[in-house]
């Protein structure tokens, strides 16, 4: 079972990987994975688990050094009340996928076991049973998702297995 | 129907059909920029997948980051850069020349027609001169390198008229704080800002530029200036040459209510910890003390930045044991400083001036913050941790407010130093365009 790390509003780029852990080598720059946060509140994630955030979640950098750092974290998923625009499409590019939901950071416990169905674009709560329905991002951006990431979309390449 | 707002027009033209804001569209672009630290993470996908760069001389790359890198992990990262470009035989490789937007907004082949990407968020301070400028990933720009064109949603604009006379210590950059407080950091969320100056004296390019640079702490996709008669002067001289200026530069915006500014009421504003958009007026921060003050960053740093800068310190000594530092913005704006004898004033002043780069604005390269320490910066953010350790603290202003504040070693308005003969100097820079 997967968790959530909930997060609040305005949760910058530099929360979520500090420009001193830029690096080029993911290993490397999984080192800054939510390096920004009370240390506390980052060791809750764990490999799989899904990020929940408020307002303009990853505003601020475009450098895709916290997309090696989730990807080598294993996000499984993020969801936020609205996305900055630059981390919106980074994500999607990166084949993680990313769905709205306005009210879901304010309502979800910290830590909250769910399951999230990404052909459905809903939220299982273990607890309650409880199943949300999310806002998928629209078809375009679906169509890189299902793809595996925008360089596989673009035919640029074949496998899903993208290392950027 | 026509188009009603600028970004409209600018792509119906581009691509000879009619585009609607909210649209999602596949446009060419005319340039596209990737700096040391953005180009570093695609170059082993784009060898691997085997791609090929779409036309060499569209590209721009500048080493400005790491510049010149102080770490043997950001040297390395820069060497690949360098290799990468000479792979691909770019002409447009800009060794230790400034910061990427700069070297942009200098660049002729920017026009108020453009269209220019760059794998970085304040690409937007390209709008200065009237087209189309927006920031993506690494991603997106290593598919942008080999195919030459990427989508957008076409943005809503939202119209800003400037009117109004500035007090002589307000600069653009307070602007972009007005701007900041009004919309927060997501109040212009996916949006253009279309600018349009009716001010008394109009601000210069470099004003526009640090305004525009700015639009993404708002959120906003991109940034531009109704080109108008600034801009042909501009364009002008940057050119050598008679500038294509697109006709009927304003449109009737006819989806939404404009936002309206009277400079007269804009007074020196700052943006305290942890965000951009904590703005307040400087008279409230006023105090705090200071350990470092940083001029610099494509949010600040250029010749009207250091003209101001220089006005204020000239025959002045900055406060005792404050780390006080200036980075020209670019080579082209240094060498203007120093024909204009600015650097030498700051020198005399004691400010420790930095080769043209990001220097400390990035967090990763010479400048940054001690534990505990408050800085006062012209830069970009000023995001928890991003100039130093998480208990550092960034306030961030205009050139005016922290050469005062550099004087005095405590937030200080501008106008409690500002003297008459401040004004004159700035006058007078002015008619020399230092701004241009
Ligand atoms: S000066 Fe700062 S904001 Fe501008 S490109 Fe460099 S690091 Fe980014």
């Amino acid at each position: 079972m997967t968790h959530a790390l909930v997060l609040g509003d305005n949760i910058n780029t530099d929360l979520l990987h500090p420009p001193r852990f830029f690096a080029a080598d993911p290993e490397a720059a999984a080192q800054g994975f939510l390096a920004g946060l009370p240390p506390e509140l980052a060791r809750q994630f764990s490999p799989g688990d899904i990020l929940v955030g408020g307002r303009n979640f990853g505003c601020g950098s475009s450098r895709e050094a916290y997309i090696r750092a989730f990807r080598a974290a294993g996000v499984a998923c993020v969801i936020a009340h609205s996305f900055s625009r630059i981390f919106y499409r980074n994500i999607i590019n990166a084949g993680i996928p990313a769905a709205c939901h306005p009210t879901l950071y304010q309502q979800l416990p910290q830590g909250a076991a769910v399951q999230f169905d990404r052909t459905a674009w809903t939220l299982q709560r273990q607890e309650t049973g409880q199943v949300i329905a999310l806002e998928a991002p629209e078809a375009h951006l679906r169509g890189i998702l299902d793809a595996g990431g925008l360089l596989a979309y673009l035919g640029l390449e074949t496998s899903h297995a993208l290392r950027c | 129907m026509a188009a009603s707002t600028r970004l409209e027009a600018l792509l119906t033209q581009r691509l000879g059909r009619s585009v609607r804001a909210g649209e999602v569209v596949e446009a060419p672009v005319d340039l596209v920029m990737a700096h040391d630290a953005t180009l570093a993470l695609l170059i082993a996908d784009f060898e691997r997948l085997g791609l090929s760069v779409w036309d060499r001389e569209r590209v721009v790359v500048t080493c400005d980051h790491f510049t010149p890198p102080a770490r043997i992990d950001w040297a390395n990262l820069q060497k690949s850069v360098i290799a990468f470009t000479a792979r691909h035989s770019l002409p447009g490789l800009r060794m230790y020349e400034g910061i990427c937007h700069q070297l942009l907004l200098e660049d002729p082949r920017v026009t108020p027609q453009s269209l220019v990407v760059g794998a970085d968020s304040h690409t937007t301070l390209v709008g200065a001169v009237g087209g189309f400028a927006t920031g993506l990933g690494a991603t997106d720009i290593l598919a942008c390198l080999a195919r030459g064109r990427t989508w957008f949603r076409v943005p809503e604009s939202i119209p800003i008229i400037l009117t109004g006379t500035r007090k002589p210590w307000v600069m653009g950059r307070d602007l972009a704080l007005t701007l900041l407080a009004h919309f927060g950091e997501e109040g212009a969320s996916y949006q253009a800002l279309e600018l349009v100056d009716h001010t008394e004296d109009t601000l210069s390019m470099d004003s526009r530029a640090a305004i525009c640079c700015m639009a993404p702490e708002m959120g906003a996709k991109a940034a531009l200036f109704i080109p108008d008669a600034v801009t042909s002067a501009f364009l002008a001289e940057r050119d050598h040459a008679d500038p294509l200026i697109p006709d009927s530069p304003l449109y009737p915006y006819t989806n939404g209510e404009s936002l309206q500014i009277d400079v007269d009421t804009v007074d020196s504003l700052i943006a305290q910890p942890h965000s951009p958009a904590n703005i307040v007026p400087v008279r409230q921060a006023a105090g705090v003390r200071l350990d470092q003050v940083y001029l610099g960053s494509c949010a600040g740093g250029r010749l009207e930045d250091l003209a101001m800068a220089a006005a204020i310190l000239r025959g002045r000594r900055v406060a005792r044991g404050l780390k006080a530092i200036a980075v020209p913005s670019s080579v082209t704006v240094m060498r203007a400083a120093m024909a204009r004898g600015y650097v030498q004033a700051l020198l005399d002043a004691g400010v420790c001036i930095s080769n043209p780069s990001c220097g400390a604005c990035g967090g990763i390269d010479k400048g940054v913050l001690a534990h505990g320490d408050v800085a006062l910066t012209t830069t970009t953010r000023n995001f928890q941790g991003r100039l130093g350790p998480p208990d550092s603290a960034v306030y961030l202003a205009s050139t005016a407010t922290c050469a005062a504040s550099a004087l005095t070693g405590y937030i200080t308005p501008p106008d409690m130093v500002w003297e008459e003969a401040i004004t004159r100097e700035v006058d007078h820079d002015a008619r020399l365009g230092a701004g241009r």
